[in-house]
């Protein structure tokens, strides 16, 4: 949701506040293929496609929960967290925007009015997903992280950019590569919080209309 | 003749069904400027820039997805109304005339973009209560001086993922054109393709 491009564009000065992670690391593997229970159930009628829906989600989850237990070297969260913070600084920088700044702390409301809008860049869940389930995919297994999105206007508090973003890296490996090799891991989960900051930068320094 | 009339309907509602589910689907994916970003790229003085065809390297030509039933198996094929290589040529070269850097065919470009596709993907995932949608489209784009020699090559991505209760080819179309949208704003946005238009 967006008021009007121009509004962000005429801000001369923006505080972006990216809080502590709020999400942990989660392995979005089993899910990825959808509820195939309820189907199954529906020969039994509405119970059964309940149950079924019921019985598939929770194997799902928990061959999933296997899957993230297998995991020995995940970075810890605000480890990782530095990578979003540094893209979305430089960005700013090559961008040539002085008035736009980043704290990755909490401020409160006075230090918050010193500034025309602030910007609050929640990072939520994220981890590794599939993304396809082709046979012509061996993995397809990217790094991701969803970010809630929320700048307000200081003087009336009104909301010009409000936004929920999944956003995908670029690996596509196998859930059994990125579990035996941990720098595998880590740059897949600091290239994707990387190209994160970087986008959530361009956001707000180059607003653009949604429909 | 109530039962007789039962009877025809449900038989309809069957053949509509499976006659969707089982037949091909054409999705008509492109590009809008309407959600054009601006960035870095928009910031560059003009340049005159051809881009060239792109290529065609993703893993299946044939289709762009499957459709699926309520079990994940495959009952048909999506494919694309207009060939994949040149809906992705084509966002990016509207991407860069209305940054400013045209001139289609121009006899002495100051640098040629060309590229090679690599991901035009969509898959759908049916949950207990909704679907989710996954668009992938990710291309290579390299840019060289009018001599031919590289200034830059990298690999650009779209991805949309989203969560609906139905939908049907409108919806799928959307969600490749948001996936199509987002590459050309990666692209759009990078500072390294800028530096690399203005290096001569």
């Amino acid at each position: 949701m967006l008021a009007d491009p121009a509004h962000i564009n005429r801000l001369a000065t923006v505080l972006v506040v990216v809080p502590g992670t709020t999400g942990s690391f989660t392995v979005v593997n089993a899910r990825a293929d959808g509820n195939t229970g309820a189907a199954i159930g529906a020969m039994f009628g509405l119970v059964g496609v309940t149950v079924g829906g019921v019985i598939d989600a929770t194997m799902k989850s928990s061959s999933d929960a296997r899957d993230m237990a297998r995991f020995e070297n995940v970075p810890p969260p605000d480890g990782i967290r530095i990578a979003f913070v540094d893209a979305f600084r430089a960005a700013v920088a090559r961008a040539g925007r002085p008035g736009i700044e980043l704290t990755d702390r909490s401020v409160g409301a006075a230090e918050s009015r010193k500034y025309e809008a602030v910007a609050i860049l929640a990072i939520g869940e994220w981890g590794l997903r599939r993304l396809e389930r082709s046979e012509r995919s061996a993995g397809g297994i990217a790094g991701f992280l969803d970010i809630d999105a929320r700048l307000s206007r200081s003087r009336d508090g009104e909301v010009l950019w409000s936004e929920r973003e999944t956003v995908i890296g670029k690996g596509r490996g196998d859930i059994t590569a990125y579990q035996a090799d941990g720098e595998l891991l880590r740059r897949e989960l600091r290239e994707t919080f990387a190209a994160a900051g970087h986008r959530m930068a361009m956001e707000i320094l180059y607003p653009r209309a949604r429909p | 003749m109530r039962q007789a009339l039962r009877l025809v309907v449900v038989l309809g509602a069957m053949w509509l069904l499976t006659g969707c589910a089982f037949t091909t689907s054409k999705l008509d994916v492109a590009y809008s400027t309407d959600s054009a970003q601006g960035g870095p790229l928009a910031a560059l003085p003009p340049r005159v820039v051809n881009v060239a065809a792109f290529t065609d390297k993703r893993p299946d030509t044939a289709r762009i997805g499957y459709k699926r039933n309520g079990f994940g198996a495959k009952t048909a094929d999506i494919v694309s109304a207009r060939p994949v290589p040149e809906i992705v040529r084509d966002a990016i070269a509207a991407e860069l005339a209305k940054s400013g850097h045209g001139a289609a065919g121009a006899a002495r470009p100051e640098e040629v973009v060309s590229g090679e596709v690599t991901d035009f993907w969509f898959d759908l995932a049916i949950g207990f209560v909704s679907i989710e949608y996954t668009g992938t489209v990710g291309a290579i784009v390299n840019v060289t001086d009018a001599a031919g020699t590289s200034l830059l090559s990298r690999r650009y991505q779209g991805v949309q993922i989203e969560s609906r209760l139905a939908g049907y080819e409108g919806a799928w179309t959307e969600v490749m054109n948001t996936a199509l949208a987002k590459l050309v704003r990666e692209m759009s946005t990078d500072f390294q393709l800028a530096e690399a238009l203005t290096k001569k």
